[in-house]
């Protein structure tokens, strides 16, 4: 059997496993294309027909993205599977919103919500951003420096500050570093209580020796050069300060050592010397020159090390800080939300491993997708979670059978600098074999045809070869059948790419750019020639035909998001209409910086510059010379105004302008960021003159906007501004933008962005292979997790790389290892481009640009391409070779249009067509305030009217609305207790519970009156004159019916419309079937209420007699002592 | 007749009866319940009196906050935050509401001792136990209330409510105690029903409708897509829009009431950020924090529409006699405080909101006053009245300095400025909200000081800023926005619900971290009353309701329309609908059948006038656009006549660049500058120190017959005035300041060791104005730092501290500057021979650059000086240098990009 067949045995046994085998761990590695996520949602689905509840199932996914994807699935699924009469599946449907479908960071963030004191952190915690994180470095980095965490660690800072130019920003780039691998001990020569000479004796030692041999040799000196020379000249100087203490004096010894270290001796002295003294001279003398110098950096080397050992102690210190203010407050990153679990989870194995077991309780089946790309914390937490018996050893942890099911590709593994790490990934496999899973492959390529399929093979068995913590062998993939013509379009091609016509750097770099740009690039022209030509056609799947090729077949890989805008240009040059993945133009849409301007102008009336800008833009569009006459005429930018009368037609432009945009800012004053944006859009019809090109753009960063703000990141307009100004100067990692409907587009994406993309004909644009030297390297340990090593080589501004703030040179061995590791990653990111294609791929490559080579390379000749690949002819372009006529619309029109035809032009809907009728607005409103406990701020009932006349003490009375409300109280308690409530108590507690606080030094007074008016009203009342008994109190006590307090609301039907009347009555008590209803009064007014309140009292007769159909009198009683 | 009670824990009873009345209900006596409301008639129909303090929500967090400290010696809860608090506050609510039995304390203990994490349960425990012992001595909160009230005699309060009749929902389900409370009252003779069962007349004047189900593109779309629908059919007051995100949604819906004036009341509330006191307090924090007291961000703060600056300025101007003020940069032309020049003297001090630090600062600005004093400016220097302004400066920075560190609430609630003005829907709202914000803000400081964690300011305003201010109930004439609980109670005609997608609504079933569903089992002892709050059970619960309320709507024949974004535009990923939403369908059409969904364009809804183009670029249409009729021509140049005097500075400016000239000097455009937070001595405050110490250097020598000062009296005066500037400007980082200064020393060190080389000249003359003009009439003037001269032979001589790059020797552009001053010179002495200028660049050690002048440089000079001219009268204003070998650095120029010039940006490129 040959390997592909081989293969294809292991596939299909795999795919049968991978859904019966439930009871039973699997691990799968699942090449490209292999349609891992169906088998997923079968396995699933198989779990749920098995019998396993629903609820248990956790499918953890590598994006939000793909979670969403696999509900649907997952979902469909299920309804298939309850259509065909699986009760479990229709029970699983119903229940489908407790399955946790997400990524593990969601699943981290749900379980420390649901343990938060046992990860040690607050509850209540909120996700932050780097950026926001960065914000918090340089918060600690003051209150370090200030001293707020010890003397000691400052003086360190102010030593640092002292040693290194970049304090701060090597802070950051160092914290980032470490604040992110918290699970990882970093390597530096730890300095006792900072001193240098304690520290490094031996090597100050050797240094000093070899000073002294200078010393001995002066008279060797070779002085025909002036900075030897005046080295020399202070040699005794430098020496003085070489031999002294160096703690305490860094910098002059800095500055010693790099003086001497211009020194040159006659050649003879090499020649004499010890091997240990040679080491450090330099190696000219071997040859012909008549001089000897020092090797550079070998006296100054140290303190370069030391720098570096001093500044990575204060990190990982600062770290430790950082890590404790975060936590304090709640704050998380991504990487803190599986540190803080996974600790969790360590510390519960070592006690006895209830949690684990109670969370297991809930979630017991966990099935992971994308595994080679996860942090390697995600294995220690899965393995704690499904332990049959948790030990503190993740590694020692067996997990229980059918708990885990984890599918991933090695090959697809290129997040290494999120923490990704193949070794990781080659660990868990063997500890899955150690523990009785069971081990598959999934080789198939559904994705691919055969053509494609055959060429994968060919390649990849030579640059993926199995190298343990490096790299994961290639499996052959089984070939499908042909499904295409000979005449279609597939298979491998190759094209010759044009060099860079611009090399090295400097001014004249900017010019070649330009050239660039008019030039046509190759991707172009490729594109050009494929679209809707005759001479190529493609075997399309979803149509099982052939046909011409369309702009949404291809797509166009760069390695680097910088090369997406040329080519973008240059297809917009030819109308070839583009999407892009990685890169959004917010800094070349014309539309969106129109709208910025006006937005900073409207913001800051008083910022000239800004106005002229709104001024001068597009949409206004006075030209410079306008806005110059204006100010010579006397007109002023910021007030508008003109202290000479306005001239002419031109100026009274420019004031209208100004004019114009100060309205706006007053109308901004009521609006939120997002929509001031959204009203100068509309206010300005910025499209009637500006080209609305990206209009996606326009409305995505309307969309981001509105994002922040729901976030609360953004608050003030002011924050709006800043945010728009920085999406457009680049300082944005937006990589995506909106699409509207999936229009016929070439799709242009970064190679770190196409992994779930896939295309029929996909492009792989030339470009160099470089490889940076790597600034830091984690190795996980493969032994114990407590042995994961960090190092820093260097701390270098991230792109001026010749700004380097700290480096050191100590871990070699540690950085070629890095490199290789990377190199290993570059072959697999290759790998990744290439498996997107579904019918052909088309690779560049040139002598320069050869990062795809391996691709199109001989098999035994890495260097030579191979001749049996295609070459694809490259030919000029021409602008008609794509056709493209389009309708056209007026803007205007457009605008005209939709303004008279907006909803909102029409108010007729916001008429009242009700009107509610309070008969009373005394109410009880500072009762039930206890039930008030969320988030919202609530307004009483009627406060809003009260708001703008709430009741002000007077001359020190208590306002009669709370001595109203009071008295009300006391006969609602007097009464509806059938007197059981004596005035005293009443009183008391109505004081206690009615009189706001700021009045509380009423209580006194206001407790008698409440007493007197209350045995008053126990002892007969007070003589009314209208008729009602005065014994109010008894007479309702010993009524047939009586009630306190009542509401009513109902709707009455009126000619104008409905009327809902509402209101609460004071009291209704019935006598000989008759009832009648009572309003208190407390006011000063004693005689003719009942006129005063006759519309009050009508409208409760008039409610009553609605509500209940009965008829009833209704008088006011007035309430006296 | 009787009466009714509906008892129904969560539910706003207004809006509830308001829903019954709108349908016909005829209501009266009837009142919904929640626990405290019908706990406190029940005591008082019963005569007991409970003569004790009511605990409201802020007091039980106080009380827990203490009793948190008492009953967690071993720190369980590590790092007690707020939120930790009302968490725990709201749990041990839930489990007394859970123990309906005669002793709490006994079952609550017996239910949490069974529980698996005994660590947290013990803790518990304890300080439930430790709230208790305070409670007893306070008051009454909430849950003893309605204990109180589940405890009163039996036959009394059944007879004081003979004649009522009671109605529990199911959409609200009781907790066990609410549950004892409500059989104790109603002699176990309550209805169980459902919401719709509340009404029983149907809507007469509609026909039955069916569910209506849109898939948006994003949540925008949503709003827009039911904002037409209303417009279009329906009134407003007739509509209700549920939504599953208040915080998202009412937001995006807030937008649009105040951008088309939409009359609306959200129950939601809306975000306060969008209130002027929460936005002032935004800004108050950023000042404290990431603005470090700076300059800048004080400038934000007090400079914005939020602050109530006359307020402010009225109180900084308290007790200070303006007239002393007169002369200096404090007051404007018009004699009012010139709060700018202030403000940045109070940044550069970092005056903070720390009353003690504060006082220490205006401690170190007195000192730096008594310095600046010593070394006086003379009255007709260029420097005097920066010097003036100091001297006059420190009472309004003491006043300004107790302001600023008035305490948080009291600040806000005296410098917020609250809108009061327009009649428009949105205004009015507007209004409403600040004043709800206001109060919200200080009640919620309030309480959160009250409990006493020490909690950090920044985190405690973040707290605050996610909350919602503005809430209010349903009104006539007016779209209402609430949640979806909310919805229960707010029936209209029309329902919205918005936000249905997977991700959104029901949500993960999540466990209360306090007590885990394993608690809730034991808690519950046996009975299923925990199920609804257990997390799946929750869960369930917002399911059942909104099946509830759908179903209440078809009763009522109302119209239900169904939404979500299929696409979440802002995240830029497709979303689910929401299981909920099949089930919905499933019932209204008796099985599972696909969802009609509609799908809604994103330029669909006939809201925005932008949509047409919108629509036709998604049509692939090509837009036409108009031109400006302005920006075609207008565009002569414009002529500018010589007036006044020419400074050497500003023409250098206008020959390295005349486009920038124009727009800064000629048009006073001001580009701004970036500040660093952490730059301790900027270049220019570097320039001037050093420039003072320079006159004073050679003021001594003027005055000592060109005797130098004592190297050692130097330096002290350069420590000295060092030390002093550091005073008025506080570093951030104080321990870097001896770095700064130990190069600023050693620059200063080597600049009197250039002094001491070049004692064979005299000074004649330091810091006087010169003047003069050109045979074409340009007026020139300036002040040199020095004339120095020289066996008869005049120079002038320039310090500089920064690069020397741009200078050349004997290169009259590149020493433009010089040369005009000896031009000027040789005009103001009579007779005189003039050698040239020199620039001496300190940071350099003592580098220098000279031009010789003579006739040759002269007549480049003039030649120049009559081409600035010219270009002037021309009005043209070229974007490159006029003068060979000068150069503008384009890449730090604030007019980049209206310049015109082709640079590409120059900023951007390693
Ligand atoms: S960017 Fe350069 S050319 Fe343009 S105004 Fe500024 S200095 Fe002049």
């Amino acid at each position: 059997m040959n390997k592909e067949n081989t293969s294809l045995t292991a596939d299909k046994k795999a795919r049968k496993d991978i859904v019966s085998c439930i009871d039973k761990n699997l691990f799968v590695e699942a090449g490209a294309g292999s349609g891992k996520t169906t088998m997923l949602v079968d396995r699933m689905t198989a779990m749920v027909e098995g019998g396993i509840p629903i609820e248990k199932i956790a499918a953890i996914t590598f994006t939000k993205a793909a979670a969403r994807e696999f509900y649907n699935r997952f979902q469909k699924k299920l309804r298939e599977a309850s259509e065909a009469g699986s009760e479990r599946c229709r029970d699983a449907l119903r229940n489908i919103d407790l399955c946790f479908m997400g990524t593990i960071d969601s699943l981290c963030q749900q379980l420390l919500s649901e343990h938060p004191a046992e990860a040690g952190i607050p509850s209540g915690t909120r996700l932050i951003t780097d950026e926001e994180a960065k914000e918090y470095y340089d918060y600690i980095f003051v209150q370090i420096c200030n001293g707020k965490y010890g003397d000691k660690l400052a003086r360190q800072a102010t030593l640092i500050d002292n040693l290194i130019t970049g304090f701060k920003p090597a802070f950051h780039l160092g914290l980032d570093v470490i604040m992110d691998n918290r699970n990882v001990d970093f390597q530096y020569k730890k300095i006792a209580d900072a001193s240098i000479d304690d520290t490094y004796a031996r090597e100050i030692a050797a240094i000093r020796r070899f000073v002294h041999f200078l010393a001995d040799n002066r008279d060797n000196q070779h002085t025909d050069r002036k900075e030897s020379r005046s080295a020399w000249e202070s040699f005794d100087e430098q020496l003085k300060v070489i031999d002294g203490k160096w703690e305490g004096n860094l910098p002059s010894v800095e500055n010693a050592l790099s003086e001497l270290e211009k020194i040159h001796l006659v050649r003879s002295v090499y020649d004499d010397a010890d091997d240990d003294i040679r080491e450090k001279l330099g190696t000219d003398s071997t040859q012909t020159k008549q001089w000897t110098t020092i090797k550079k950096g070998v006296l100054c080397g140290i303190l370069k090390e030391y720098k570096h050992d001093l500044l990575m102690d204060f990190l990982v210190k600062s770290a430790h800080i950082m890590e404790t203010f975060m936590q304090e407050r709640g704050l998380l990153t991504f990487f803190d939300g599986l540190y803080y679990l996974r600790n969790m989870l360590r510390a519960d194995a070592k006690k006895e491993g209830k949690l684990i077991r109670y969370i297991y309780s809930r979630h017991s089946y966990f099935l992971v997708d994308e595994f080679q790309d996860t942090n390697p914390l995600q294995s220690e937490i899965l393995f704690y979670l499904t332990a049959e018996e948790p030990v503190a050893k993740w590694d020692e942890c067996t997990p229980r059978a059918g708990s885990l099911f984890i599918v991933g590709d090695p090959k697809q593994s290129i997040y290494r600098f999120r923490g990704a790490d193949v070794s990781a990934f080659q660990r868990v496999k063997g500890l899955f074999e150690a523990h009785g899973g069971i081990l598959l492959q999934l080789t198939r390529n559904f994705r691919s045809n055969k053509a494609l399929c055959e060429r994968f093979n060919n390649v990849f068995e030579h640059t993926l070869q199995e190298k343990k913590g490096i790299q994961s062998g290639f499996a052959a993939i089984p070939l499908p059948d042909p499904v295409e013509d000979d005449d279609c379009l597939r298979g491998f091609y190759t094209y010759e790419a044009e060099e860079d016509q611009s090399k090295g750097k400097g001014k004249n770099n900017d010019k070649d750019k330009d050239k660039g740009n008019n030039s046509v690039s190759d991707v172009v022209k490729i594109i050009l020639k494929l679209v809707n030509n005759d001479q190529y056609k493609i075997f399309s799947r979803e149509d099982k035909q052939i046909r011409k090729i369309d702009f949404s077949d291809i797509m166009v890989i760069t390695n680097k998001k910088e090369n997406i805008e040329p080519i973008m240009e240059s297809c917009s040059r030819f109308n070839i209409p583009t999407r892009v993945e990685g890169k959004v133009p917010f800094n070349s849409t014309a539309g969106l910086k129109a709208i910025a301007d006006i937005y900073e102008a409207v913001l800051s009336p008083d910022n000239s510059l800004a106005v002229y800008r709104a001024l001068t833009g597009d949409i206004i569009g006075c030209t410079s010379e306008m806005v110059q006459r204006f100010l010579q005429g006397g007109g002023s930018l910021k007030s508008g105004k003109c202290t000479e009368p306005v001239s002419n037609e031109e100026m009274e432009y420019v004031q209208n302008s100004v004019e114009w945009l100060k309205e706006t800012g007053k109308k901004a004053a009521s609006m939120s960021p997002a929509a001031l944006y959204s009203y100068i859009m509309e206010e300005y019809r910025i499209f009637r003159y500006v080209e609305p090109n990206n209009l996606e753009v326009v409305y995505y960063t309307l969309e981001l906007l509105r994002h922040k703000e729901a976030d609360g990141s953004i608050i003030s307009q002011q924050d709006g501004l800043v945010y728009l100004k920085d999406l457009m100067t680049k300082k944005n990692t937006e990589e995506r933008c909106l699409s509207f409907g999936e229009t016929n587009c070439v799709h242009i994406a970064n190679l770190h962005k196409v992994k779930g993309l896939q295309a029929p004909i996909v492009i792989l644009d030339a470009a160099k292979a470089t490889n940076r030297e790597p600034t830091y390297s984690i190795i996980h340990n493969p032994v114990d997790d407590n042995g994961n090593k960090g190092y820093i080589f260097t701390l270098q501004h991230p792109h001026f790389t010749n700004t380097i703030y700290s480096k050191t040179s100590r871990y070699a061995a540690q950085s070629f290892h890095e490199m290789e590791i990377r190199q290993a990653e570059q072959d697999r990111l290759i790998y990744v481009a290439a498996t997107r294609a579904e019918n052909a791929l088309i690779v560049g490559c040139s002598d320069e640009k050869k990062l795809w080579k391996p691709l199109i390379s001989e098999d035994n000749n890495p260097d030579a391409i191979d001749d049996n690949i295609p070459v694809f002819p490259l030919e000029e372009a021409t602008e008609s070779a794509v056709n493209v006529k389009k309708e056209t619309a007026e803007a205007k029109i457009l605008y005209d249009e939709n303004s008279d035809n907006a909803i909102t032009a029409n108010r007729a809907k916001e008429t009242n067509n009700y009107v509610e009728k309070l008969p009373s607005k005394e109410k009880l409103i500072l009762k039930h305030r206890m039930e008030q406990r969320d988030d919202v701020v609530e307004l009483a009932e009627g406060e809003s009217e009260a708001l703008e006349e709430t009741s002000e003490s007077e001359d020190g009375k208590v306002p009669a609305d709370v001595r109203g409300t009071m008295i009300h109280k006391l006969m609602e308690m007097l009464v509806s207790s059938g007197g059981r409530i004596s005035p005293e108590t009443a009183a008391r507690d109505i004081c206690q519970q009615l009189l706001p606080a700021e009045l509380q030094d009423h209580a006194e007074k206001m407790e008698a009156e409440l007493i007197a008016l209350g045995q008053r009203m126990l002892n007969g009342g007070v003589p009314q004159d209208n008729g009602v008994p005065q014994d109010i109190f008894n007479t309702m006590l010993s009524a047939q019916e009586v009630y306190c307090e009542v509401p009513f609301q109902f709707r009455e039907d009126t000619a104008e419309g409905p009327v809902m009347w509402s209101g609460v009555m004071d009291a209704i008590y019935k006598t000989n079937g008759q009832y009648h209803i009572i309003e208190y009064k407390t006011g000063e007014e004693t005689t003719g209420l009942d006129e005063k309140y006759q519309g009050q009292l009508a409208a409760y007769i008039k409610a009553f007699k609605a509500t209940t159909g009965q008829e009833a009198d209704a008088h006011t009683y007035h309430i006296r002592a | 007749m009787g009466e009714t009670i509906i008892f129904a824990p969560g539910a706003n009873g207004r809006e509830l009866l308001r829903s019954l009345a709108r349908f016909g209900e005829k209501c009266f006596n009837i009142r919904a319940c929640g626990s405290a409301e019908l706990a406190e008639l029940v005591l008082m129909r019963a005569g007991i009196v409970l003569d004790k303090n009511r605990i409201d929500y802020s007091g039980e967090l106080a009380l827990m906050a203490e009793a948190v400290k008492k009953g967690d010696k071993d720190k369980y809860f590590k790092y007690l935050s707020y939120s930790d608090l009302s968490e725990i506050t709201k749990s041990m609510d839930q489990m007394r509401m859970m123990a309906e039995g005669e002793n709490e304390s006994e079952l609550l203990s017996q239910g949490l001792k069974k529980g698996i994490f005994t660590e947290k349960n013990n803790t518990l425990i304890k300080i439930y136990q430790e709230y208790m012992k305070l409670l007893n001595k306070s008051g009454v909160d909430l849950v003893e209330l309605v204990r109180q009230a589940a405890q009163v005699d039996a036959a009394t309060v059944q007879n004081a409510f003979k004649d009522t009749r009671f109605i529990k929902l199911g959409e609200y389900p009781l907790m066990p105690l609410e549950e004892k409370l409500l059989s104790l009252i109603s002699g176990g003779k309550y209805e169980l029903l459902q919401l719709k069962d509340l009404f029983s007349v149907e809507r007469a004047d509609a026909a039955a409708t069916k569910n209506t189900y849109y898939s948006c593109y994003g949540a925008a779309n949503e709003v827009e897509q039911a904002l037409e629908e209303i417009y279009r059919n329906h009134n407003l007051e007739d509509c209700t829009i549920a939504v599953t995100d208040p915080g998202q949604m009412s937001q995006l819906i807030y937008d649009y009431v105040q951008l088309y004036d939409i009359p609306c009341t959200f129950d939601t509330g809306v975000p306060i950020s969008n209130s002027n006191p929460a936005r002032l307090l935004k800004l108050y924090q950023t000042w404290m924090t990431s603005g470090y007291y700076g300059v800048d961000a004080l400038n934000s703060l007090i400079f914005s529409d939020y602050f109530d600056r006359q307020k402010f300025i009225g109180e900084i101007l308290k007790g200070v006699k303006t007239e002393k003020l007169k002369g200096t940069r404090l007051l404007t032309s018009k004699e009012k405080l010139n709060l700018a020049v202030l403000t940045e003297m109070a940044g550069q001090l970092r005056l903070s909101s720390d009353s003690t630090v504060n006082k220490e600062l205006i401690k170190n600005f007195k000192s730096h006053v008594a310095v600046e004093k010593k070394y006086g400016e003379a009255k007709d220097s260029k420097n005097y009245k920066d010097w003036l302004t100091v001297q006059q400066a420190l009472p309004l920075l003491k006043n300004a300095a107790s302001e600023l560190s008035l305490p948080l609430a009291e600040f806000i609630t005296k410098y917020s400025r609250i809108r009061y003005v327009g009649d428009s829907n949105g205004e009015k709202f507007n209004t409403l909200l600040d004043q709800t914000a206001l109060k919200a803000i200080c009640r919620q400081l309030e309480s959160r000081t009250a409990v006493g964690l020490d909690e950090n300011l920044g985190e405690c305003i973040n707290g605050i800023l996610s909350s919602r201010a503005g809430r209010s109930d349903s009104q006539p004439g007016k779209l209402h926005v609430t949640t979806m609980e909310g919805a229960l109670c707010t029936i209209r005609p029309h329902l919205y619900i918005l936000g249905l997608s997977a991700t959104k609504y029901p949500g993960a079933a999540r466990e209360n971290y306090l007590l885990l569903d394993d608690d809730l089992d034991n808690l519950a002892n046996g009975n299923n009353q925990g199920e609804w709050q257990k997390s799946q059970g929750k869960v369930q619960l917002k399911l059942d309701r909104l099946l509830g309320l759908v179903d209440t709507m078809h009763k009522l024949k109302g119209n239900v329309v169904i939404s979500y974004s299929a696409y979440n535009v802002a995240e830029l990923k497709k979303e689910n609908p929401s299981s909920i939403v099949y089930k919905i369908h499933e019932k209204e059409q008796g099985g599972a059948h696909e969802i009609p969904f509609e799908e809604i364009a994103y330029f669909k809804p006939a809201i925005s006038i932008n949509r047409g183009i919108g629509a036709a670029y998604v049509g692939d249409k090509e837009i036409t656009r108009e031109s400006n009729e302005w920006s075609q021509g207008h565009s002569e140049p414009v002529s500018y006549t010589l007036q006044g005097e020419y400074s050497p500075s500003n023409l250098e400016k206008f020959f390295k660049c005349p486009k920038k000239y124009l727009f800064e000097k000629l048009m006073g455009l001001e580009a701004g500058e970036d500040t660093d937070a952490f730059e301790i001595l900027s270049n220019k405050d570097k320039g001037n120190l050093a420039h003072k110490l320079m006159e004073i250097l050679g003021a001594y020598r003027m005055e000592h017959q060109n005797q130098l000062m004592d190297n050692g009296d130097f330096m002290e005066h350069c420590g000295e005035i060092f030390d002093s500037f550091i005073k008025s400007h506080t570093a951030l980082v104080p321990t870097q300041v001896s770095k700064v200064r130990a190069d600023f020393m050693a620059m200063m060190a080597d600049a009197y060791f250039g002094e001491k080389a070049g004692t064979d000249s005299s000074i004649n003359m330091m810091e006087k104005k010169l003047q003069g003009e050109t045979p074409e009439g340009i007026k020139l003037g300036g002040y040199p730092d020095r004339v120095e001269c020289q066996d008869g032979d005049y120079k002038i001589v320039d310090f500089k501290t920064g690069k020397a790059d741009n200078y050349k020797d004997n290169n009259v552009a590149k020493c433009l500057q010089v040369m005009i001053y000896a031009y000027i010179l040789e005009q103001t002495i009579s007779n005189a021979k003039i050698s040239g200028g020199e620039y001496r660049f300190l940071a350099k050690k003592n580098k220098i650059i000279s031009c010789g002048y003579n006739e040759d440089a002269k007549s480049t000079l003039l030649e120049a000086l009559s081409k600035f001219k010219e270009h002037m009268e021309q009005g043209n204003f070229p974007c490159e240098p006029l003068l060979e070998g000068l150069k503008e650095d384009c890449e730090y120029c604030g007019y980049a990009d209206i310049c015109g010039k082709d640079n590409g940006g120059c900023a951007e490129d390693e």
